[in-house]
């Protein structure tokens, strides 16, 4: 470890990539055994000592995963509920952060602060008080209402993100479409919309990894069967303790994190921008 | 975290010209940059805003499960703070955010450094790393259930090839909270080794260049100019991972249920216990308020450190 | 085409005015430059004039109708932006035609006013590269067929070459100046440069404060400015100014040197500024004594700063006998480009 720049030195890396490979090593080990695991036999998974490598691979615990009557519902109420939160987020959050990127006018800081501080809300504080106001006006096990639960916390940086965005097109852009003779809605559509696609791509993919994984907000306002994502369904395998196959679950494991991986995998770079973006000063 | 960057607020297009011409000389007050703001705002105080002044209502309520039965003023504060078991769950929150901070922020430093040195194989590296950050706590924490398990665990085996007693780990009382920790901060350091990596790219190159001509050494380097430099990042990242370890759940949920023996029952666990199991719902708002004071303190911090909205 | 008539327009924001009351005639087809140090106003002056910018008092009318309430859109005009504001995710061919599309103008009137536009400033070969692929002469023809291409009454430039290298700058200025000489539009153009508005402009408006200071030809500014301001903002390097008095047909420095005064205000009496321009002090035997301080030759002439007592004075010669620094030379004002100025309120008295 030495200065944080490279010396651009070739050989004086080679301790820093070994010691790089040992954090990819603390990192990744975990995650390939649950992968290793998830393709050996029920039998193979338990035996003692371990095995490394699955000695003879199965996809048997992905088919059972598959041929499980509740896995599609499952998996559609997880998609629905992120999609569609991610979707009001930005339905709703793109009207407030252009405004407040454009627009001056009285009460806009009472504004901004107000969704400050919804976002300093944490989540678990409202679990009783919203479990209750949900159960006496019957609206528990609602997906719709889940959905908007999940939009809500993932407006407020939505809004904030989208608002640097627009701050980052030139206002000259928006004045000179004016005069080209665009209204407002075009303005939106046709300029900043596709000006700030990378922005809200990232917004979009922090969003739906965030609702995706969520557990609680499923759990405790929609705990009924029907209404479960694939995070629910996975963490009321580990409560059912005698008849847990870790091979099983592991592959469930695989598989409900499957669209988060592939995400990621596809749009890293959005990812670690949208991680970054405002939380580094420069 | 939101801000709004006032200084850059400009006045043109102007409100009001182009959405509709303005008539008369001067500026006109207008409803339309509200109603730009209205759907965030009616969907943040359904959820979010109308909620937590209910669970403030809710904590001077008598209540029995989920029923209330009348005022009974501090009543529920007295009884949540008068607890031992409140205040030993104070303490399990206490320990499990400063150790999982402390291992995330050394374990992340340390990494951002090392793959910062270590070329392009360290740019491929970092976003390997960065990977598990995305997984779900429910998945983090079935893994690890796995790989800890006692009876067939990879991990209670090496140990016990090494010469180590594993014993009843996660079902240990004196061992689960740090396994937890352990857990937490191998899932979240690579989020603080991107903060670090980004601020430290931001470092112009000439500061170490102005170094090495005034005979600086690589440690030099570090503690004068890396260090500087990143300092106000890892504050506010810090504050970010206070925020989201203070509010955790489900990782412990899935790996102990608060057990053994109450010995992982953080605050926010036993804010969700007490609504799903609704005993008394009076004092869980009242251990729900607690959370919520910490966080918008912790919160009101970072806003102050990242110099957010003061604009 | 169109003429461009202010009328007392004003400009607060809040409280605070920016504009105080402009009133400027600009004709059909006149090239008017606006000129003023950074914060004078002109380009908010122009912003209203376009419409982007409310206007808080009096009139704008452009062709003989009354704009103040009129949308952008409606004005007919076109405007040339600092940054070229082009769109950087349409091509140049989109960039150019997207008031036409918004217009919902049929394809082949897009691609004729397009083609038009792109053949005027030789842009076609690269009608279908985007804003980024372009040098910065380029992407400043093609914010100038951008407003071509809606045939505007109006031009409006907003110091449209603050961004270009020294070199590319005097050439797109002359590609300016051949374009209006070629469309005739009625062209209002902000800079703070002001060898730019002097080069460009039939009529220089100078700004200063929210106020206009003068209004004229560029050479009548140089050669009657009215008031200290415009002497000083007009002409590079700038017009030395020296304190003193006024008595019996002498001008009477601090220190008690006497410099000629204009015949015109022989019985003048008074405190005053004296003001002469760099290139009208000519060397003579019996002028001001000046030390030099630095040499500054630039082939065609050279440009000495020199002292008399504390005060700085700028002197250029065209004969290319250089003098030393230290060296003590004498200089004279050539009296009939000199001007006097009141002491109090800087207005020119000769």
């Amino acid at each position: 470890m030495s200065a944080a720049m490279s010396s651009g030195r070739p050989s004086g890396r080679f301790p820093a990539i070994l010691l790089s490979f040992v954090f990819a090593v603390i990192v990744l080990g975990p995650v390939a055994w649950a992968l290793a695991t998830s393709f050996k036999t029920e039998v193979e998974a338990v035996a003692v000592p371990p095995t490394l490598w699955p000695s003879t691979a199965t996809l048997e615990n992905y088919l059972k995963v598959f041929r499980d009557q509740s896995f599609l519902r499952d998996f559609w109420n997880s998609v629905a509920y992120s999609v569609g939160a991610v979707a009001l987020a930005l339905l709703v959050g793109i009207p407030a952060g252009y405004a407040a990127a454009r627009f001056s006018f009285k009460g806009k800081r009472a504004l901004m602060l107000t969704i400050l501080a919804t976002s300093m809300v944490p989540g678990v504080a409202l679990l009783v008080p919203t479990f209750y106001l949900l159960d006496s006006i019957g609206l528990l096990n609602s997906g719709i209402v889940v959905t908007i639960i999940l939009s809500a916390r993932i407006i407020p940086q939505t809004v904030w993100f989208i608002a640097n965005f627009v701050e980052a097109v030139p206002v000259e852009i928006e004045d000179s479409a004016f005069m080209d003779g665009a209204n407002r809605f075009q303005i939106i559509w046709n300029l900043i919309l596709p000006l700030i696609r990378p922005g809200i791509a990232a917004v979009a993919t922090i969003g739906i990894v965030t609702t995706w994984n969520d557990y609680i907000t499923v759990a405790v306002f929609a705990p009924d069967v029907a209404k479960r994502t694939l995070q629910v369904a996975l963490v009321n395998q580990v409560f059912d303790a005698v008849g847990i196959s870790w091979s099983y679950m592991m592959a469930f494991v695989v598989i409900a994190s499957m669209p988060v991986i592939l995400m990621f995998g596809l749009v890293q770079k959005w990812f670690i921008s949208g991680l970054t973006a405002g939380a580094v000063k420069g | 975290m939101l801000a709004s960057r006032t200084q850059a607020a400009t006045t043109s297009p102007g409100v009001g010209v182009g959405d509709t011409p303005d008539t008369h000389n001067g500026v006109r007050f207008s409803w339309i940059p509200y109603l730009w703001f209205a759907p965030a705002i009616l969907v943040l105080f359904l959820i979010t805003l109308y909620p937590t002044f209910f669970v403030g209502w809710l904590s001077f309520q008598k209540t029995r499960y989920y029923e209330l039965t009348g005022f009974v003023g501090l009543a529920n504060y007295a009884e949540v703070l008068s607890s031992s078991a409140f205040w030993n769950t104070v303490f399990v929150s206490l320990t499990y955010v400063v150790g999982s901070l402390t291992g995330a922020v050394v374990l992340g430093m340390a990494a951002a450094l090392v793959l910062n040195n270590a070329g392009p194989t360290g740019s491929v590296l970092r976003v390997f790393i960065l990977f598990p950050w995305t997984l779900s706590m429910s998945v983090v924490g079935s893994i690890w259930l796995w790989l800890l398990n006692p009876s067939f665990g990879p991990i209670p085996y090496l140990m016990q090839v090494i010469g180590l007693e594993p014993g009843l780990m996660l079902g240990d009382p004196g061992l689960a909270l740090p396994l937890i920790i352990i857990v937490t901060a191998w899932w979240s350091f690579p989020y603080v080794m991107v903060m670090a990596t980004a601020a430290m790219q931001s470092i112009p190159q000439e500061l170490y260049e102005a170094v090495e001509i005034d005979g600086g050494g690589a440690l030099v380097k570090f503690r004068y100019v890396t260090l500087t430099h990143i300092l106000p990042t890892l504050g506010s990242t810090a504050l970010t991972l206070s925020i989201m370890y203070l509010t955790l759940m489900t990782l412990i949920i899935v790996m102990t249920g608060g057990g053994p023996l109450g010995s992982t029952t953080t605050l926010s666990f036993e804010a969700f216990r007490g609504t799903v199991q609704a005993v008394n719902i009076g004092p869980t708002a009242v251990v729900s308020i607690v959370v919520l004071l910490i966080n918008v303190a912790l919160g009101v911090v970072y806003t102050r450190l990242t110099g957010r909205v003061t604009g | 085409m169109a003429n461009v008539e202010l009328k007392a327009v004003r400009k607060t924001y809040g409280t605070a005015p920016v504009i105080h009351g402009v009133t400027v005639d600009i004709r059909d087809g006149e090239f008017v430059t606006l000129v003023g140090p950074s914060g004078c106003g002109k380009s908010t002056l122009l912003r209203m004039i376009a419409g982007l910018e409310d206007i808080s008092g009096g009139e704008i009318q452009i062709g003989g109708r009354t704009v103040n309430s009129v949308p952008p859109k409606e004005r007919d005009i076109a405007m040339v932006f600092q940054n070229y504001a082009l769109y950087p995710h349409m091509t140049v061919a989109e960039n150019m035609g997207f008031s036409l599309k918004l217009k919902k103008a049929p394809r082949e009137q897009r691609e004729a006013g397009v083609g038009r536009a792109a053949e005027i400033l030789s842009l076609t070969k690269l009608l279908d590269r985007y804003p980024r692929e372009l040098s910065g002469g380029q992407r400043q023809r093609v914010a100038m067929g951008r407003a071509i291409v809606r045939n505007p009454q109006v031009f409006l430039f907003d110091e449209p070459l603050s961004n270009l290298d020294a070199k590319l700058r005097v050439q797109m200025r002359t590609e300016i100046k051949e374009l209006h000489q070629r469309l005739k539009t009625t062209t209002v153009y902000v800079t703070h440069d002001q060898v730019e508005a002097m080069t460009m402009a039939d009529k220089i408006v100078v700004m200063h404060d929210g106020i206009v200071e003068q209004v004229g030809a560029p050479l009548e500014l140089y050669n009657h400015p009215a008031n200290m301001f415009v002497a000083g903002f007009i002409g590079s390097p700038a017009m030395n100014f020296l304190k003193g008095r006024c008595e019996r047909g002498r001008f009477l420095l601090e220190d008690g040197s006497a410099l000629a005064l204009p015949a015109s205000l022989e019985h003048l009496s008074s405190d005053a500024v004296y003001g002469v321009r760099p290139e009208h002090l000519v060397r003579s035997d019996d002028g001001l004594p000046l030390t030099v301080a630095v040499v500054e030759p630039t082939g065609a002439e050279t440009q000495v700063i020199a002292r008399h007592g504390s005060q700085s004075i700028v002197c250029i010669f065209r004969d290319s006998v250089l003098p030393q620094p230290g060296e003590t030379i004498r200089v004279r004002p050539d009296v009939s480009r000199v001007h006097v100025f009141s002491e109090r309120d800087g207005r020119r008295l000769s």
